[in-house]
């Protein structure tokens, strides 16, 4: 892991240079900011582009803020409260409306996930549904399952529903069971899903590769959740992550940008999890 | 009762209807308070909860926190608890929402809201609301357990009480009606008790068989009769009356027949006497009577004699036969014979013993009291008699002018001429005349013969003079007096001219409305009046003014007291001014000596009579010694001067 750290702050070193290079020529020294937020999923990842953008451009503020969820986000973005929104959708027709505009970057496997420590690796959707209406309680060691619910009309609770029907139900049980731990961001559902012995949680590639989470991506019914696997269809799940940005995004804002898409940004990316389609 | 049940029920229903009215609002009211305030203190500690989790949230995204509306959500569902039934709005400092989770809860609808702070700034608020529903059907339901507990207390408000009330009132009822029985059984009894009573007093004091009062009451009765006759000094007499052979009768016919005969003989006294009281049964055939008020001897004797007679004619029926029974009497008078009852009833018990012993009919306790009835009777019969054989004759004293000496009228005075015993004063039958009724004929006889002579003188050319004719009380009180004088006087046109009527100053008292109107009557037909025996009467000055009489006649005990001392002739002296000032001629009677004759004349005494002048004398005496011419009259006036 710590070679992994010690390639990307070499390349991120590299690319910065040969950024800044061409754009202190022309662009005035002023200190700018550009502020990040929106789905946790996605947070990680911009933290190490914002960090190797920063490198590049020592005038300008990388903040990446604390999950504010896709919604967020989107409401975040013609308030100006944000600079670059994060989405795990593509924007309604009236999000579009308010001026903002979006960009599909990369996407991610959806995974089922467990602390390391969890001595499971693979599981079906049906024992996962089981998991979820409590039909199965104990892992193969007899320890307790704990799973990490979310709340109803959050984006990644909507796309386990759509697995299966039985998970669809399952799900819903799980919502009236009593002493579920309970998670507003996927951030927090990481943590519980690292601390809570015996936790199962959903997170993308992405979150658990870029924030180095010591979680387990589990293999589903079979299929291992790698990014070469779901970016051949092989494995079905994944979250899409679109940026938005306000009608008109500032210089900063136009850069970082174009630094996701240089080759440093998206060997970053793909180095977190992502897959860029 | 009744009354009073209805007072006790109408407060006993108005104090269970209070209660279960309070009961009744109490409840559902005393729910509603509990559970709005539990209720709304449950949704301000939910919202207090809510805000504490959402500041959590904005400690981490002070700035964009608001924007993060899926972790608002997720805060506001599940952190720390999921929400329950209410709802959570998330708004921020001007009011604009920012979040929400939960269904809209149904009207009504409860909000408590709750500041969400930013270490010390205020960044917003939580607001809870929930339905009020469930409240409103817990107090729906209070208030129908309410009114069921409401009626429940009321019901066993009003139905305890008052049962209990009146199991007391019948409890109380049912004594009172042992008690009522027990009174009336009680009353039954002091009844028997007064009926036996009555029984024994019954039998104490009266006869079983005829009803009339037994001695012991009959004695009781006389008593009090003696009492009453002492108090007002006239006798009283006590008769016992035994039935002849009527042991015979007992004998003969059987014992009822004589039970049947004394009660006929009881109700025969009682009809004929009209008052019951005055008998008694004192044993067997022994009846005893009461004659509580004897004023005359003569009228016991009458009664007597009549009683026994009627008896002795009056037929008992026994057994279809008709019996007539005989009866002795045993009489005793008081005072004369006892001064007390059982005195009295024994010696005419000896009285009718004697009379028994010697055939009499009736006896007298005392002998002189035989001896009188006995005369009274004879008397009674030889007067009848002396009417019939004309043996009254009419005796004339003449009245004299004091002025001048001459004669004015006369007084006819009657007198019996009995055949076997010469000339009878008039107190000795009199009385019996009263007594008997026969003065009514005498009387009449005596105006007849006075106007007869007076008419007789006239007619033979004598000087007549009026002739004055005492009236008796029985003939004034008679209703026939007037016509028979009109009648007496009916015969000669001058008859009213020879009449004058003396009356007793007392008989016209005795009656003076009445009499005043007869004596009107009586002068109307030209027949003058004098009051006889004045100054004995007690007259009301205020009726001696107003009586229609002409003359004044002083009675002879002032005539004699006149000369005894100085009050008495005031008394003469006055009587005679008071007849002037009335008009009335005034007549002295009983003037028998010179000096009464001088001082009458001195004190302006019209006229008098008298011994002094003459005694009263047979009519042709008079005729001859005052009516005829004058030398014989003055030797008749020496003669009745030495003879007086």
């Amino acid at each position: 892991m710590r070679n992994q750290m010690a390639i990307v702050f070499y390349c991120s070193r590299l690319l910065a240079f040969a950024i800044a290079s061409t754009a202190f020529a022309s662009e005035a020294a002023a200190a700018e900011e550009i502020k990040i937020g929106g789905t946790g999923n996605a947070l990680g990842t911009m933290r190490l582009l914002g960090a190797a953008f920063a490198k590049q451009n020592p005038g300008v503020n990388v903040t990446v803020l604390p999950s504010l969820g896709t919604s967020g986000a989107v409401k975040a973005i013609p308030k100006g409260a944000i600079d670059i929104g994060v989405a795990a959708r593509q924007l309604t027709e009236e999000e579009r409306k308010l001026g903002t505009i979006s960009l599909e970057y990369a996407r991610s496997p959806l995974v089922f996930a467990v602390s390391t420590r969890t001595q499971v690796t693979a599981l079906t959707l049906d024992q996962i549904a089981d998991i979820y209406s409590g039909k199965m309680t104990n892992w193969p060691d007899g320890s307790q399952i704990r799973p990490v619910l979310r709340q109803v009309g959050d984006d990644t609770t909507q796309q386990i529903r759509h697995m299966s029907p039985a998970l669809d139900q399952a799900v819903s049980a799980a919502e009236q069971r009593p002493g579920m731990p309970f998670a507003t961001t996927d951030q927090e559902a990481a943590d519980k899903t690292e601390s809570i012995p015996g936790a199962m949680g959903v997170a993308t590639l992405s979150l658990i590769n870029s924030e180095n989470r010591p979680l387990r991506a589990l293999t589903l019914d079979g299929v291992e959740p790698t990014v070469g696997n779901a970016a051949s269809g092989k494995y079905p799940h994944a979250k899409r992550f679109f940026l938005i940005a306000g009608a008109a995004p500032s210089a900063a804002v136009r850069r970082f940008i174009a630094f996701m898409q240089s080759p440093a940004g998206r060997e970053i990316l793909i180095r977190s999890g992502n897959w860029i389609p | 009762m009744p009354t009073t049940d209805k007072k006790v029920t109408s407060i006993v229903t108005r104090v269970a209807l209070a209660v279960a009215l309070a009961v009744t609002f109490v409840l559902p009211l005393g729910y509603w308070v509990i559970a709005y305030n539990d209720f709304s203190s449950q949704l301000e500690f939910k919202a207090r909860v809510k805000a504490t989790a959402l500041s959590g949230l904005i400690a981490t995204l002070p700035e964009v926190w608001m924007y993060a509306e899926n972790r608002l959500q997720g805060l506001l569902t599940r952190e720390p608890v999921p929400l329950d039934t209410e709802a959570v709005e998330v708004y921020d400092v001007r009011g604009e929402l920012l979040a929400q989770a939960g269904k809209t809860p149904l009207s009504p609808v409860l909000r408590r809201s709750y500041l969400v702070y930013d270490a010390a700034r205020v960044a917003g608020r939580v607001e809870v609301s929930d339905s009020l529903r469930r409240i409103w059907y817990g107090t729906a339901i209070a208030a129908a357990l309410g009114i069921l507990l409401g009626g429940s207390v009321f019901i066993a408000l009003r139905t305890f009480p008052l049962r209990a009330l009146r199991r007391v009132a019948e409890d109380l009822s049912a004594n009172h009606a042992k008690l009522a029985e027990s009174s009336i059984l009680l009353q039954q009894e002091i009844r028997k008790q007064q009926l036996a009573t009555e029984r024994a007093e019954y039998l104490a004091y009266y006869d079983v068989l005829t009803g009339l009062a037994n001695r012991t009451l009959f004695l009781e009765r006389v008593a009090q009769f003696m009492r009453s006759a002492a108090g007002s000094g006239h006798k009283l007499a006590l008769f016992l009356f035994d039935l002849e052979r009527f042991k015979n009768i007992n004998d003969s016919l059987g014992r009822p027949s004589g039970d049947a005969l004394l009660k006929q003989v009881a109700e025969w006294l009682t009809r004929n006497a009209g008052n019951a009281n005055l008998f008694a049964r004192i044993d067997a055939d022994h009846f005893a009577i009461v004659l509580p008020e004897v004023k005359r001897d003569g009228d016991v004797a009458r009664l007597l004699e009549k009683t026994l007679g009627d008896f002795l004619e009056h037929p008992f029926h026994l057994n279809d036969a008709v019996f007539r029974i005989a009866a002795k009497v045993g009489a005793a008078l008081f005072p004369d014979d006892g001064a007390d009852a059982d005195t009295l009833f024994r010696n005419a018990e000896a009285a009718l013993k004697k009379a028994k012993a010697r055939g009499d009919r009736y006896l007298f306790y005392t002998q002189t009291m035989t001896d009188t009835v006995a005369v009274t009777l004879t008397l009674e019969n030889q007067l009848r008699q002396a009417l019939d054989n004309e043996e009254f004759v009419l005796h004339y004293q003449p009245k004299v002018s004091l002025a001048n000496g001459k004669l004015t009228s006369a007084e006819a005075l009657i007198r019996w001429n009995d055949p076997r015993t010469g000339l009878v004063p008039p107190g000795q039958f009199i009385p019996v005349l009263e007594e008997t009724g026969l003065i009514y004929e005498v009387g009449r006889w005596a105006l007849r013969k006075a106007i007869e002579d007076y008419l007789r003188w006239r007619a033979a050319g004598l000087p007549a003079v009026r002739i004055a004719v005492n009236v008796s009380p029985l003939q004034l009180r008679s209703s026939g007096f007037i016509e028979e004088i009109r009648q007496v006087i009916s015969v000669d046109a001058n008859a009213p001219a020879g009449l004058e009527l003396e009356i007793t100053e007392s008989l016209i008292m005795e009656d003076v409305k009445h009499n005043i109107a007869s004596l009107q009557a009586i002068r109307t037909l030209g027949v003058v009046i004098a009051i006889d025996d004045f100054g004995t009467g007690f007259s009301s000055l205020a009726y001696l003014a107003k009586l229609p009489v002409d003359t004044l006649k002083i009675d002879r005990s002032f005539v004699i007291d006149m000369t005894a001392g100085p009050q008495g002739l005031a008394l003469v002296s006055t009587i005679i001014n008071l007849a002037h000032s009335l008009k009335l001629k005034v007549v002295a009677e009983g003037v028998e000596t010179e000096e009464q004759s001088r001082l009458l004349r001195l004190l302006s005494c019209d006229e008098m009579q008298g011994f002094l002048f003459s005694k009263p004398v047979p009519s042709e005496i008079f005729e001859t010694r005052f009516l005829a011419p004058l030398p014989d009259r003055a030797t008749l006036t020496q003669d009745a001067q030495t003879s007086s």
